[in-house]
């Protein structure tokens, strides 16, 4: 006798979100049933697709904005408030999106010899010009693919 | 994940986190220019609310931070998420040459992007949180401010559609 079927219970074990006793009926029905083996690899197969898509971050991006923006946050005094209107959302976004505005011509040299991660931004790229020049309002944003998580 | 009780500056926030912020929205969206605008929204919520942030479970602040300012964002503009452009195969063939291996990474992304996308919003968001950001069912729980059976339900079924998707 494996019981019923463990559905959800599939998804959590792969993600070690189950407790030590549904982790021992998982591991016990599996043992016994197909169906549900079958369908951890299929849930499993998903899973991986989307753990391995690349992590994308627009080139410079952290940089750039912090060092547009205070350090620390600083108390609420009359003298954070003056920095403070110095420095009002709308012109702190202004700056960073024109941070953010890269010449397009310049990413491949930047980044040239990275091999697939090159292509990947080029790529990218590509798909962003296509789409400037059906909406001019958009920003071009610089895209490169970094390694790791 | 961890659960500070130091409140880490504005900087340490953008450095720790302004990838994945991108990440989770460029997953969701598909679209580069969403995905900057909301990171960038994302950090400036941040800056002002470390002015008053009580220390806790600083992801499950971070990350409802992120998804109130995607889901305003995206009522903001009144429409539903960019599709991936189409397959357009121009753009990939005028690239540098690439090994095959290489493309058939990319067409994969491709394919797994778009069948994200197909993927309900709330389905979408479970699997992205998990699987692209990293967080644990908890975390997401707290996010979201669902209970974590439902989180673990919405992985699970996001998972089933996508494969079903990706054939």
């Amino acid at each position: 006798m494996i019981g019923a079927h463990l559905g959800e219970l599939l998804s959590a074990y792969l993600d070690g979100e189950l407790t030590g006793d549904e982790e021992e009926r998982v591991v016990l029905h599996l043992d016994g049933c197909g169906l549900c083996r079958d369908e951890l690899l299929e849930l499993d197969a998903a899973r991986g697709a989307v753990r391995s898509l690349p992590v994308l971050e627009p080139a410079g991006f952290v940089d750039k904005i912090t060092r547009e923006m205070p350090a620390v946050p600083v108390p609420i005094t009359a003298a954070a408030d003056r920095r403070r209107s110095r420095m009002r959302p709308t012109a702190w976004a202004a700056a960073a999106a024109a941070a953010l505005v890269l010449a397009v011509g310049g990413v491949g040299m930047a980044r040239s010899g990275s091999g697939g991660a090159t292509i990947e931004m080029e790529e990218m790229l590509d798909r962003h010009a296509v789409r400037v020049s059906v909406d001019p309002g958009l920003s071009a944003v610089q895209i490169v693919q970094v390694v790791g998580p | 994940m961890s659960t500070d009780d130091a409140v880490p500056s504005w900087e340490e926030v953008a450095r720790r986190h302004g990838r994945k912020i991108y990440n989770f929205a460029y997953r969701l969206s598909g679209n580069p220019d969403d995905a900057a605008d909301l990171a960038q929204e994302v950090l400036l919520r941040v800056r002002r609310g470390l002015l008053t942030y009580t220390p806790g479970s600083f992801d499950g602040w971070l990350w409802r931070i992120t998804r109130n300012a995607f889901l305003d964002m995206v009522r903001r503009r009144q429409r539903r998420p960019t599709a991936p452009l189409p397959d357009d195969d121009r753009a990939v063939s005028s690239a540098s040459p690439s090994p095959d291996e290489v493309l058939a990474t990319i067409r994969l992304s491709e394919d797994t992007q778009s069948a994200l996308l197909k993927l309900p919003y709330d389905f979408r968001e479970a699997v992205v949180l998990c699987d692209v950001v990293g967080l644990t069912y908890e975390e997401i729980a707290a996010a979201a401010e669902i209970p974590v059976g439902t989180v673990r339900s919405r992985i699970h079924r996001g998972r089933k559609m996508l494969k079903e998707l990706l054939g």
